[in-house]
């Protein structure tokens, strides 16, 4: 038995829903990890020290866990929150640890001597990191921030146990009607799509800031 | 104690990195519109010298001067009372400083390079700091290149972009780190002119360098470092020709051997 276009259109819907959750969920990992990797790269231990655990504990914590906390947790400490927005919220934190030491990682590539040449200009701390430390490290850490967002597009199946139609769900549901493999087969080559365009979008930015070697 | 007639003094400066010292007790003094060139042998502690007048390499000991305006630590470095970053900059302001290898930031054109301080830092709008920026371009020889990035021009015009970034902003007194050590022999020349022409109008300069011929002709002075130390102190006629100290005498002897 094949599928119908009505199958397809449900299919279809949960890639939406994947691309949806996991675009929202990427800026807001990024919006977190910006401060996050000047807090790792802080040298005073009371700044450095608690963005070092949080990185840790995301590094280890699996991403289950974490919606299962929000989701469900979340209402018993007066955090109630709706599905697609435990799913954003747990996707960004879970994101953010990631992200951040990629950020630190692609500061730290920023030559000393880039750094001591403003300083020597009179330029403050603050200017110089957005002046010439961030643009310098946006260029490093496009390919592996483009691969990160991959590993979330993947990690996002797991939205499905806080009751969210992405795509794996989809294809699940469909596979307990029809008692056949073609909607996960689908859904496989659906996320291959989807992963395939992030990263023709990845090499597309990377040429735009490519500005030669230095 | 203020040091009002010196553009530069350094007195009793000791640095060391870990339990090794790298500076021991230097004393130097630059005066206003003097050239003063800094030889000796690798690892005698160059560039930390120059670095620590900039403050960008903290002496342990001693205190620095940069045109009676104490540098980095309040009351001698042995007081521990480290500068607030204001204070910092305001005491490098008369300083200038070019590196070994260039440090330009190569996410800007040339002119963005040169102009970004004057914005940030000097209050100048976009439109007089891109004029200023250009001014500095053309007195190194470079306004035809002043819209490429640096990835597009050869090390010596890299380092005159950096020389202009540093012109740019009116210092009183330029530091040079090997500026010509990073580049291919024939582009040591357009670099050292441009130095020379710096030298004329009369510009402060420390210059740390293995271009002998340079140190004979443009300086007023050359010191000669060893072991951390200053080891000889003099006009170039002098520790060129008449060397008095063994150890700067070996040093002329191998920097002529490798030159030939
Ligand atoms: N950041 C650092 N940490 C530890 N040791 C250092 C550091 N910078 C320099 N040194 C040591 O200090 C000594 C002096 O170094 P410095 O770079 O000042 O020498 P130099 O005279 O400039 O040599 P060169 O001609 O090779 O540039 C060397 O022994 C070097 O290994
Ligand atoms: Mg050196």
């Amino acid at each position: 038995m094949s599928l119908t276009s009505a199958d397809l259109g449900l299919l279809a819907q949960g890639l939406g829903l994947t691309a949806w959750m996991t675009l929202w969920g990427t800026l807001l990992a990024l919006a977190l990890a910006v401060p996050l990797a000047l807090c790792l790269r802080s040298n005073r231990f009371w700044i450095n020290a608690p963005a070092r655990v949080y990185v840790e504990v995301m590094r280890g914590a699996p991403l289950v866990l974490l919606l299962f906390l929000l989701y469900y947790g979340g209402p018993q400490i007066g955090l109630r929150l709706s599905a697609p927005a435990a799913g954003i919220v747990g996707l960004g934190f879970f994101g953010a640890g990631a992200f951040a030491e990629i950020l630190r990682a692609g500061l730290n590539a920023v030559p000393t001597g880039d750094v001591e040449a403003a300083s020597m200009l009179g330029i403050n701390r603050i200017k110089c990191i957005v002046h010439i430390e961030i643009p310098q490290a946006a260029r490093t850490v496009i390919p592996p921030i483009f691969g990160q967002t991959i590993i979330l597009v993947k990690e996002s199946a797991v939205l499905s146990v806080i009751t969210i139609a992405e795509l794996t769900k989809a294809a699940s549901g469909l596979a307990t009607i029809t008692f056949s493999v073609q909607p996960f087969i689908v859904a496989a080559l659906l996320y291959w799509a989807l992963v395939e365009a992030i990263a023709q979008v990845g090499l597309a930015v990377e040429r735009h800031y490519q500005i030669g070697g230095h | 104690m203020p040091n009002i007639e010196h553009a530069i003094s350094a007195r009793k400066v000791t640095k060391a990195y870990g339990t090794k010292t790298v500076l021991r007790d230097v004393d130097l003094t630059v005066e206003e519109g003097e050239v003063v060139c800094i030889i000796g042998p690798s690892g005698s502690g160059k560039s930390t010298l120059l670095r620590a007048l900039a403050f960008l390499a903290p002496h342990n000991g001693g205190d620095i001067h940069i045109f009676g305006r104490e540098i980095g630590w309040n009351g001698g470095a042995e007081r521990k009372v480290k500068q607030t970053e204001k204070e910092l900059a305001e005491a490098r302001a008369p300083l200038g400083m070019v590196f070994q290898h260039f440090h330009l930031w190569p996410h800007m054109k040339a002119i963005d390079n040169v102009a970004l301080a004057l914005k940030l830092v000097h209050g100048k709008s976009a439109l007089e700091a891109e004029t200023i920026a250009f001014d500095a371009l053309k007195k190194v020889g470079l306004d035809e290149h002043a819209y490429k990035h640096p990835h597009q021009l050869s090390g010596g015009q890299k380092q005159r972009v950096a020389i202009a970034r540093a012109l740019a902003v009116s210092p009183k007194a330029i530091l040079f780190d090997e500026p010509t050590s990073a580049l291919d022999p024939e582009l040591v020349g357009e670099v050292l002119n441009v130095m020379r022409a710096l030298a004329d109008d009369g510009m402060t300069m420390v210059i740390v360098t293995h271009e002998m011929g340079f140190a004979a002709q443009a300086a007023n002075r050359v010191v000669f470092m060893d072991h951390g130390a200053i080891v000889e102190d003099g006009p170039p006629a002098d520790i060129f020709g008449n060397p008095k100290s063994e150890r700067l005498r070996q040093f002329l002897e191998t920097s002529r051997d490798r030159a030939i």
